[in-house]
């Protein structure tokens, strides 16, 4: 039996999961359920971060994965963002890193610099 | 002079839902004092706004820029870099006198919206003594240098309460490199979203020490170090419990408090419980014909909330009616920190009424009962209650009595 605080939405339900039987108690909705799972097996996360600009209004935009990518993936995908420095004014949405990391899952900006 | 028939003053979640409700059938001005709409959101850059709006999962600033662009294709008058100066109330008017590049000019409204959001409670408003070195600052000010600057403020770093946006700063000067020491609480509780600990604490093996306070601040230019104690359940310092940490960087998350000056110019009623205007159904205040929304009114945990209270505070000044109002107080016992709104007018409909409220304390199985005269209108149980985690209800109501809020343990 595990213990987690399910961070889909705001509810924050207290969730118990019990990985043997993979039941969960104490979630809301089937979201609360699928979270425990794969808390338990491979727990996963998106990412919010910024990069550098060569725009003089934006020294950094805002950038985010488009999808959760594996929690120990993390500090490795931070170090990628760090090489990263933007020369255009970019729609907001637009893709920075095709398939980070090999992840499958895309960096995307989530500002408008237009 | 431009004549308008409802004014809104602010460009973030609140203001930005509003403009664009008023404007489906009224002439709107929108004023905002920076030269980039959105609000706090445009430095917001962590995920979870719109769960409730959008049913997405979205930034800060993306939430921001769905609701710039539904306000693009509106009528919308919008005035940015524009700082309101002053505002006055009579015959049914509002006057607001506003400063920006073309000089001081007025425009009158009908209606006017007040969606100035809140501020963060300073160093100068918990009272820590020493000395005042560089590196006290607040949440939003971090976050603000991180996000929007580029700037890393801070390498070692303390956090003194547990706020939402205490809590997302921590996960983030982690993830750019600074170490996060630790989360101090006064309270017994977390301030935050139980969510929010998980993901950014619990995440990145950031302690959390509750019931304890920062009580000392030293260095003389820069940050050097804080003492730390531990606090009894009066939240007094603890004697004997003193320790110094060393650090070049405190960070303040510590509350925040609906901003409200302008509506003070007005002489609109502040309500001691949310410190944002007492308000009917429709968010209107006791002044008529001005409303207040967002987090100038309370203090949401959601922008989904804001925008919601926008959208209602428009949806009532958009009729442009003046009718004498019968506003009668909402009682609720001390178990609640608040709710909103503080009055009902029973002139409007009662029909749906939007209600926000929040615990006082933590509760187990507490069940919540909406009487009238004695008769329950909606009893509803809550396994946990928590402070920071605002409860929504819909309620309507069909005499004209007072109804009060009870929270009682179920049985």
């Amino acid at each position: 039996m595990k213990e987690y605080i399910c961070i889909v939405c705001p509810n924050g339900c207290h969730l118990k999961y019990d990985e043997i039987n993979n039941t969960c108690e104490g979630n809301k909705c089937p979201r609360g359920k699928e979270y425990a799972f794969n808390e338990f097996h491979h727990p996963k996360r998106s990412v919010c971060s910024s990069v550098k600009t060569t725009i003089e209004e934006f020294p950094v935009v805002s950038v985010r994965t488009n999808g959760e990518i594996d929690k120990n993936l993390i500090p490795e995908l931070l170090e990628v963002l760090k090489k990263v420095i933007i020369n255009e004014r970019l729609e907001i949405n637009s893709v920075v890193i095709k398939n980070v990391l090999n992840t499958g899952v895309d960096i995307i900006t989530t500002t408008s610099m237009i | 002079m431009e004549n308008f028939d409802i004014i809104v003053i602010g460009g973030g979640p609140g203001g930005l839902a509003a403009s664009i409700k008023a404007s489906e059938n009224t002439k709107v001005l929108l004023i905002e004092r920076e030269n980039k709409l959105g609000g706090i959101l445009k430095q917001c850059i962590h995920d979870g706004f719109g769960v409730t709006k959008f049913k997405e999962k979205l930034s800060g600033p993306e939430y921001a820029n769905r609701e710039i662009e539904k306000l693009k294709k509106t009528n919308v008058t919008v005035l940015k870099n524009t700082f309101v100066t002053n505002i006055t109330s009579e015959n049914n008017e509002v006057i607001v006198t506003f400063a920006n590049e073309n000089g001081v000019n007025k425009a009158k409204g009908k209606k006017l919206i007040l969606a100035t959001g809140c501020r963060e409670r300073t160093s100068k408003q918990i009272s820590i003594h020493g000395t005042n070195p560089t590196g006290v600052m607040t949440a939003g000010q971090a976050q603000y240098y991180i996000n929007i600057l580029g700037k890393m403020p801070c390498k070692e770093v303390v956090i003194l309460g547990s706020g939402d946006i205490g809590l997302i700063m921590a996960r983030r000067l982690t993830l750019e490199g600074a170490h996060v020491k630790g989360v101090y609480e006064v309270k017994s509780t977390p301030s935050g979203l139980s969510r929010n600990i998980a993901q950014c604490l619990t995440d990145f093996n950031i302690p959390l020490y509750l019931s304890h306070t920062v009580t000392r601040v030293f260095g003389k230019d820069r940050l050097e170090a804080i003492e730390v104690a531990k606090v009894d359940n009066k939240m007094n310092p603890i004697k004997g419990s003193e320790e110094i940490i060393k650090c070049d960087s405190l960070i303040l998350s510590v509350g925040l408090i609906p901003e409200n000056e302008l509506a003070k110019e007005i002489n609109v009623p502040l309500n001691r419980f949310t410190k944002g205007p007492d308000v009917d159904q429709t968010f209107e205040t006791l002044v008529n014909n001005v409303y207040s929304c967002g987090n100038a009114m309370h203090v949401n945990d959601l922008a989904d909330y804001v925008s919601e209270s926008g959208e209602i505070a428009a949806n009532d000044a958009s009729k442009l009616l003046n009718n004498k109002r019968d506003l009668k107080p909402v009682k609720f016992d001390s178990h609640f920190g608040y709710v909103v709104p503080s009055f009902i007018d029973f002139h409007k409909s009662t029909e749906k009424m939007t209600f926000y409220f929040r615990a006082r304390d933590e509760y187990k199985d507490k069940t919540l009962l909406i009487k009238q005269k004695g008769e329950v209108l909606l009893k509803r149980r809550y396994s946990h209650l928590r402070p920071p985690e605002m409860e929504k209800i819909l309620l309507t109501v069909k005499n004209n009595d007072e109804i009060e809020f009870i929270l009682e343990d179920t049985k």
